[in-house]
């Protein structure tokens, strides 16, 4: 039996062997040379660890990399462009988001009349947007009254300013002028084909809307995706809904009709709670896609760009889906140009260097942690020969303990290494709970396979060490004799 | 239980091609050693504490690599047998043999953690051991007492003892033959003896007979070529029924005690 009653006794006999005054200290020596170098070792590949586990969770939490805006020329291109790619996008598990577009800097986007995202079903395209816009927090500042509390519904004619915090006044107004001449455009082009009376009732809901349209100023202390800091403001396009209503609504009255929208002195309109609503002809659809507002950039929503990835050299990095980021790419080479093709380069170098940093911090941890871990084990062992074997042949002539003896001197390395591994391991997973980043235990696996293989080759090794006392040659006498 | 070893000769034993020892019976292929005493006898360096360790498993060739053309059965089992390792010999050594060696050594622990490590059989002996006393800082006499108290175990049917007497004094002598006697009424079977004083007493006692004559030939080699031979011989005699032969030992130092008490030491004191 392995564990006999005296087994302890024995070990203790080993280390104090071991510890006589004659060898101390090269045998300490020894030890803590070997721990200093694999404990420095494990650190060093703790914190560079600890580094890219770090980056690497930035990268894949951020939102911003999910979404791509492509342009489309034309309102030919913009169907071509949904026709041709909507489904291909599908294979790679990417979307075209229906409710938004950029254009002139300005994103538009479909604001939900009820408070946070209940109105979109579960959209995760959309739930994206509004999360990266930040419009789940200021759209409550639209909407004054929800649907379910009335049949009519007030809303503040504001757009939100969305990268505008150090800008001049003056830039800030030439920016309000411009937008201002842009709903101007674009208004007229949904009045298009109206006339007669319904026409004064748009132009009169035209003009109340745009030119009492105010900018809301940045919230204090909020910073804008600096990946998606480009955007200027964001414009309700729940405005263009209502004059879209007003063209198309040929079922009420003229007088009714132009007590639709009504604006009142506080900034607010109160109007149909329908009026706010996607028009039915868009619903579905890309908003707006039928009219000449070009360039205009579409979002594609990538949930699936960027994914952790177990790797069998026991570590995760971060799976790049290169034959969608090629595919967009192509795309932009096609006239599709990016609203921030940078972006796209920006995340491939980033992987890229993440996954390097991976790769080659796990190779240099498990070369240098292996060679250590077998190496030094292996000193220890052959010390423990050449200084014991007198003892131990002298112990072998009277008890069968050679089993014992290979496991004591097998174990000692492997308790070090155990030390030093589990200390710093439990170290680590103490500091980031304490800090609350939660556990990386992939560490736990790197950790112990070294661990482990380094035991396993270090144990043909030990037995190779004390080989004399477990060969077919008993050399016990001369051993003794100290030869 | 019974013991026995057998012995096909010739017996070699080699040291990594530069020095070899080979034993042969002068009278016959084989030898055989069974229940009683065997006294080796022969010159310093002749070969007997090699022949020992090769027959107490400590030293020689075992298991199916052996290149022996001779061999070593104990209670049947041969040492160059196909399934015979180091394990095995380890087991036999630890079960069924006694080893004295010519000199005392310990481990760098107590006299009590010695007995333990080394013997530990008897849990009441423990206590008779000193668990401060370290014996690597006793005389040699002291040494060699305290060893015999460690190693010498009755329930081991084969003892080797070589060379056990030196250094001792006339009480621990006496001690020394009563364990013998004690141990061989209890489960001692074999026992394998070297001293050079008592050469003269064993070839003149009548209870012992002649066993046999190993031819012992040393060749040291350099370099392949033999340039030393040396041939030497090795008396084995045999007393089948010791009981009688211990107790005159006892009684010889028991006078040799008492005359000591009343005056000057005898010329011969094992006589």
């Amino acid at each position: 039996m392995l564990f006999f009653k005296d087994f302890r006794k024995l070990l203790i006999v080993c280390l104090k062997m071991l510890f006589r005054k004659t060898t101390r200290k090269r045998f300490i020596f020894l030890v803590v040379a070997f721990m200093l170098m694999m404990g420095f070792n494990t650190y060093s590949y703790v914190m560079r660890f600890h580094k890219t586990e770090i980056q690497k969770r930035d990268v894949l939490n951020e939102r911003a990399f999910k979404l791509f805006f492509l342009r489309t020329r034309t309102t030919a291109d913009c169907a071509r462009f949904f026709f041709q790619h909507e489904k291909r996008l599908l294979d790679y598990g990417a979307e075209i988001v229906k409710e938004a577009f950029i254009y002139q800097n300005n994103l538009y986007i479909h604001f939900p009349p009820s408070p946070e995202g209940q109105i979109n079903d579960g959209n995760r395209a959309l739930d994206l947007l509004y999360d990266l816009f930040n419009i789940k927090k200021i759209g409550g500042a639209l909407f004054l009254k929800t649907r379910d509390m009335d049949y009519e519904i007030k809303i503040r004619a504001n757009y939100f300013d969305h990268n505008g915090a150090w800008l001049s006044d003056d830039i800030i107004r030439v920016r309000h002028k411009t937008l201002r001449q842009d709903l101007i455009d674009i208004a007229d082009m949904i009045r298009e084909g109206l006339g007669g009376q319904r026409l004064e009732v748009y132009n009169s809901v035209k003009k109340t809307i745009i030119d009492n349209i105010k900018r809301i100023p940045l919230e204090e202390n909020y910073e804008p995706n600096p990946y998606l800091s480009r955007v200027e403001n964001l414009i309700p396009m729940n405005f263009l809904y209502i004059l879209t209503h007003i063209t198309n609504d040929n079922t009420t009255d003229i007088m009714d009709l132009g007590e639709s929208v009504r604006y009142e002195g506080d900034n607010t309109i109160e109007t149909l709670a329908s009026y706010t609503d996607i028009p039915p002809q868009y619903m579905g659809k890309l908003l707006y896609y039928d009219m000449d507002i070009y360039p205009r950039y579409i979002p594609v929503y990538t949930p699936n760009l960027l994914k952790p990835r177990w790797n069998w050299l026991l570590y995760e990095d971060i799976d790049f889906q290169s034959d969608l980021m090629d595919y967009i790419e192509q795309l932009h080479f096609k006239g599709n140009y990016m609203f921030s093709y940078e972006k796209s380069h920006i995340i491939e170098d980033k992987v890229k260097k993440i996954n390097d940093d991976i790769y080659s911090n796990h190779i240099f941890f498990y070369l240098t942690d292996l060679s250590i871990g077998i190496a030094f084990p292996f000193m220890i062992s052959l010390f423990a020969f050449i200084h014991l074997k007198t003892e131990i042949s002298f112990l072998l002539m009277f008890k069968n303990r050679i089993s014992e003896l290979l496991f004591i001197f097998w174990l000692l390395p492997v308790f070090l290494m155990l030390i030093v591994k589990g200390g710093i391991l439990t170290g680590y997973l103490i500091y980031l709970l304490s800090l609350g980043y939660g556990t990386s235990t992939y560490i736990v696996f790197s950790l112990s396979i070294t661990f482990i293989l380094a035991s396993m080759v270090f144990y043909p090794i030990n037995r190779w060490c004390f080989s004399q006392f477990t060969g077919d040659k008993l050399n016990l006498y001369a051993l003794h004799k100290g030869r | 239980m019974e013991c026995n070893f057998k012995i096909t000769f010739p017996l070699i034993l080699d040291n990594d091609d530069s020095f070899s020892i080979e034993f042969v019976s002068t009278k016959s292929d084989s030898l055989e050693f069974k229940e009683g005493i065997y006294y080796l006898c022969g010159d310093n360096g002749s070969g007997k504490t090699t022949f020992l360790n090769i027959l107490a498993l400590i030293a020689g060739n075992i298991g199916k690599k052996a290149i022996n053309k001779g061999s070593i059965s104990f209670n049947g089992e041969a040492y160059n047998g196909d399934s015979f390792n180091y394990v095995r010999a380890a087991e036999i050594r630890e079960n069924s043999f006694c080893i004295f060696p010519q000199k005392a050594f310990f481990l760098p622990i107590s006299t009590r953690d010695n007995y333990i490590i080394l013997n530990g059989t008897e849990k009441y002996r423990e206590e008779s051991f000193s668990s401060q006393e370290s014996p690597d800082l006793l005389s040699g006499g002291q040494q060699q007492k305290i060893l015999m108290d460690i190693v010498l175990d009755d329930k081991k049917p084969v003892w080797f003892l070589d060379e056990p007497l030196t250094n001792m004094d006339a009480e621990r002598r006496h001690f020394f033959w009563m364990t013998l006697d004690k141990a061989h009424m209890k489960g001692l079977h074999i026992i394998f003896f070297i001293d050079h004083w008592l050469d003269r007493v064993i070839i003149k006692d009548e209870d012992f007979q002649h066993h046999g004559t190993l031819g012992v030939t040393m060749k040291r080699c350099r370099k392949g070529k033999y340039f030393d031979i040396e041939s030497q011989e090795i008396e084995i005699f045999k007393n089948s029924s010791p009981h009688h032969f211990f107790s005159r030992q006892t009684l010889n130092i028991e006078k040799e005690i008492s005359m000591k008490k009343k005056g000057p030491m005898p010329h011969d004191m094992y006589v």
